[in-house]
């Protein structure tokens, strides 16, 4: 029933977007405004199932308010970068190819919510809104962590380039690379050192050894 | 973190005087409510259930459910028996670790009175200890669901002097025994409390 709400919500915040602009019938017509509104039903749908499960109750203190704050808006500017890239692209649309515009921006963001969904599926329990370690969690390599470090930052990061490119939006792509870039760098590094802290030794043969962002093929993996 | 589902908030409401039975004298309150939001891009949209509910002492930060609003001053009695609900934690999760080896000796239902009072400042008896344990006993509580159900109960501070309980058994027979540590282990998790202030619990503990 969550997943569902969520969709919905999700679904009918863009939709009334698009009503305010007064561009309601391009969603007759625009296979770009489809493809978007299929793509971020997907990656809500895929990102309420897996907390379905989950209620995570986070109490405020003075250690976790930074990690709080910047996961709050983390999500804010999520939420920028899509509704920039659907606003520029009602106001200004882009005379383009549709087909190959449409099939890898939203294989991109499909991408993206595989890498989410694995990283979760991987992590289970230990999958937190912030940076920290329960006592007796384990240092999680296998899987796809086996092959980057961070692959529920690369997804979010490839759901948002995916849907900027898929409406070929450059206000969306600036708030993605001035704003959500930064921040996903610095919530990686409060992670990493977080995790270091913890598991010293260990995580930093698992930092050598492993890259953060993007695989390296053919690379024998140290786990 | 996961942008879209549920996440819960502590929430403060209403607050005011009110007599304070671990203080002994009237103190400033706030109530707080943990209670379940539905969430999109992570803000907390629509309000859901209520996860739990209690009255959180501002001097001593012990929480209570909501009778110690109707509680007597002046009534020694109400006030020494009233209980706030990490005292209740305490004791609940001592006898679940006690009972975790299966065995029960006489010495650690004195080692459980005597971490009981010096943690509450309360005077509770080896009895009401040994009727704890059989209580629990057959209730065939695991730790960690016990624990989850009063997440929304405890404030910080409560769990931390929980975990400080469950260390002080654990260690009270000399024998820290894989029963035990896995019983530790699950009330650690259940509680959220992360390796780095278990740390600190520990190091205070040895010192």
């Amino acid at each position: 029933m969550i997943s569902g709400l969520a969709a919905l919500t999700n679904l009918l915040f863009f939709l009334l977007q698009i009503f305010l602009l007064g561009k309601w019938e391009q969603i007759s017509y625009d296979p770009f405004v489809i493809s978007f509104l299929a793509a971020i039903s997907i990656f809500c749908l895929a990102e309420s199932w897996l907390g379905v499960t989950r209620c995570e109750v986070i109490e405020v203190s003075k250690k976790n308010r930074v990690d709080l704050i910047l996961t709050q808006i983390t999500g804010v500017v999520l939420l920028v970068v899509f509704s920039a890239s659907l606003c520029e692209h009602l106001i200004y649309p882009v005379d383009l190819e549709s087909s190959a515009h449409i099939v890898t921006g939203t294989a991109t963001v499909l991408l993206g919510v595989h890498l989410r969904v694995s990283a979760f599926r991987k992590l289970e329990n230990a999958f937190f809104s912030m940076p920290k370690v329960t006592v007796g969690q384990q240092l999680v390599v296998g899987g796809i962590y086996s092959f980057v470090r961070h692959p529920s930052e690369i997804g979010l990061v490839c759901i948002s380039l995916g849907i900027v490119w898929l409406l070929s939006s450059l206000l969306g792509f600036l708030v993605l690379v001035l704003m959500l870039l930064p921040i996903s760098y610095f919530r990686v590094a409060r992670e990493e050192s977080c995790l270091s802290q913890v598991f010293d030794k260990d995580y930093r043969h698992y930092k050598n050894n492993t890259p953060a962002i993007f695989p390296i093929l053919g690379r024998k993996r140290a786990l | 973190m996961i942008f879209f589902g549920t996440r819960g908030l502590t929430l403060t409401g209403d607050s005011g005087d009110f007599f304070c039975p671990n203080c002994g004298s009237e103190r400033p309150y706030k109530r707080r409510k943990v209670r379940r939001f539905f969430t999109l891009y992570f803000v907390p949209l629509i309000p859901l259930d209520l996860l739990g509910e209690y009255i959180e002492c501002l001097t001593c930060k012990n929480t209570y459910n909501d009778k110690v609003l109707e509680l007597a001053a002046d009534v020694e009695a109400d006030r020494k028996a009233f209980e706030s609900e990490y005292e209740r934690a305490v004791r609940k999760s001592m006898a679940i670790m006690v009972l975790a080896d299966g065995v029960v000796d006489e010495s650690e239902i004195d080692a459980m009175t005597s971490i009981y009072n010096s943690l509450t400042g309360k005077d509770a008896s080896r009895e009401d200890m040994a009727l704890e344990i059989e209580t629990t006993k057959n209730e065939d509580l695991a730790i960690e669901d016990y624990l989850e159900s009063i997440n929304g109960q405890v404030n910080a501070n409560g769990k931390e002097l929980v975990v400080r309980a469950l260390i002080s058994i654990a260690y009270a027979d000399g024998d820290f025994d894989e029963e035990e540590q896995k019983t530790l282990i699950k009330a650690l998790s259940a509680l959220d409390i992360t390796e780095n202030h278990f740390k600190e619990i520990m190091d205070d503990f040895k010192s």
